[in-house]
């Protein structure tokens, strides 16, 4: 199975964007992304546009919207649903997310960290909601230029407290599309592992947890067991002997900065012993361990242009 | 010709609420304008801007010197404006501009309003205060019909 790049948080004139539905489709297909999703401020009205130019582009189109409350942001990605953004709050979030999701739709979590009012209205998660598992999608990457952000170091704290606690959602990256960008604000994606190239594959896949968000980097990580099966991220394994096996490579996408380089490889989650930092680059990767319960996370360390980061974020492996 | 119209003074008490204006067309028509401003749009309190700036951040976990506050200057209030009709959604238009005319016609609605008939009977408009900021702000709706 490949995982190939998408953008799933996207904003158009249909909200607060400057792009077109047309333009955008046009601008992920320059970029070389291979679809999108449209996520205007709880407005549906761009789908039939977007949708329209991205058949005529040949990118896999999704529709949606994010549903921009006061008390947190949420993308609701498929098009099946109706739902009215007004009747959100922190009382009735859940049995609303139950609701898309019953019709087929998915919810991603957006910019949980982002600062809210009066930054970003809305933006913090302020839904305190029990149980994060209600969630298919996590946005730990957010905005230009993830690699350096602080607010999505907290993010991915935040993330990995979730999966302490037995939580199993897809990470993503939301670039938060808003218009055309300039050539210092750079982007990652996040890679979806699809059976068929088709949006209803982009939607199994999200809630299957097969993906992983990077700046720069191809992957292909996989476990394999003792009897030679192999397993995509987001899959669940009980505990045992694996040997993990990546396969990386630059992404020459135009999406991607030029200047990348790999160093490191780590290994971490409750499902090892100890964190484990290997000296790594672009090719095959392979590694025998042995997994206890919890789960088991993979990263990528190097740089961009010249300055250190974490160039990939894998929704973990989860070992029973 | 106007139809219905509402002004009202908001306070940051309102801050994070949905009003909801009911109003009624008494024929068919071919076009529906939503007239709707806001003010003030931003904040002129400058150290009180850069003191909301920094307690958010600081709620946030991240760090914000002074001059990174003052580079994200100036904050505003944010009011948007939805609109259902006799059947259902028509639309909401979420954006930072506070004096602007949205336009519903079979044809080409304006961005974030569904292309309907603009039929007989009851509508409801709402604003919802996703951030207010100032000590006041004043907003007014006015919906005109076109034959």
């Amino acid at each position: 199975m490949e995982f190939y790049p998408f953008e799933m948080h996207t904003h158009t004139r249909h909200s607060d964007g400057s792009f077109l539905p047309s333009s955008l489709a046009e601008s992920v297909k320059d970029e070389g992304l291979f679809g999108f999703c449209l996520t205007d401020h709880n407005a549906t009205t761009g789908n039939a546009e977007a949708q329209k130019a991205s058949e005529q582009l040949g990118l896999i189109f999704l529709k949606g919207l994010e549903w921009t409350t006061f008390h947190g942001h949420i993308t609701v990605l498929g098009g099946h649903s109706t739902s009215d953004y007004r009747e959100i709050n922190p009382d009735t979030v859940v049995e609303q997310i139950k609701k898309i999701q019953k019709s087929g739709d998915i919810a991603v979590l957006t910019h949980p960290c982002r600062p809210g009012s009066p930054f970003c209205s809305g933006c913090y998660d302020d839904f305190n909601i029990s149980d994060y598992d209600i969630f298919d999608g996590f946005e730990v990457w957010s905005s230009f230029n993830p690699h350096l952000n602080t607010i999505n170091k907290n993010a991915e704290a935040k993330y990995d407290k979730l999966c302490e606690k037995g939580c199993k959602i897809a990470v993503m990256y939301g670039r938060d599309w808003h218009g055309p960008r300039s050539n210092d604000q750079l982007v990652a994606a996040t890679y979806i592992g699809l059976e068929e190239l088709n949006a209803k594959s982009v939607l199994k896949a999200i809630k299957e947890r097969r993906t992983y968000i990077s700046i720069g980097v191809r992957a292909n990580i996989k476990l394999k067991d003792s009897l030679g099966n192999f397993i995509d991220l987001g899959g669940e394994v009980r505990a045992g002997n694996y040997t993990l096996v990546c396969r990386l490579q630059q992404e020459l996408a135009r999406f991607a900065p030029e200047n990348v380089i790999v160093e490191k490889i780590l290994l971490s989650g409750t499902a090892l012993e100890e964190k484990i930092e290997t000296k790594v680059s672009f090719g095959g990767f392979a590694k025998f361990l042995t997994l206890k319960p919890g789960f088991l996370k993979v990263e990528l360390l190097g740089k961009v242009n010249g300055k250190k980061a974490t160039l990939l974020f894998s929704t973990p492996f989860f070992v029973s | 010709m106007e139809v219905f119209k509402v002004k009202k003074t908001l306070t940051r008490k309102d801050d994070k609420k949905h009003f909801y204006f009911p109003f009624v067309l008494d024929k068919d028509y071919f076009e529906l304008v939503i007239n709707f401003k806001y003010f003030p749009k931003y904040y002129d309190d400058k150290e009180a801007s850069i003191d909301l700036l920094c307690a958010e951040f600081e709620r946030a976990g991240v760090c914000m010197s002074r001059e990174d506050a003052i580079k994200k200057l100036p904050i505003g209030n944010l009011l948007t404006v939805s609109l259902d009709g006799p059947f259902g959604h028509i639309g909401n238009a979420h954006n930072q501009k506070n004096d602007i005319a949205y336009i519903i016609n079979k044809e080409k609605s304006s961005y974030g309003f569904l292309n309907i008939d603009v039929v007989k009977g009851e509508y409801v408009v709402a604003v919802s205060t996703h951030s207010v900021v100032t000590d006041a702000v004043e907003f007014e709706v006015i919906i005109e019909v076109k034959e």
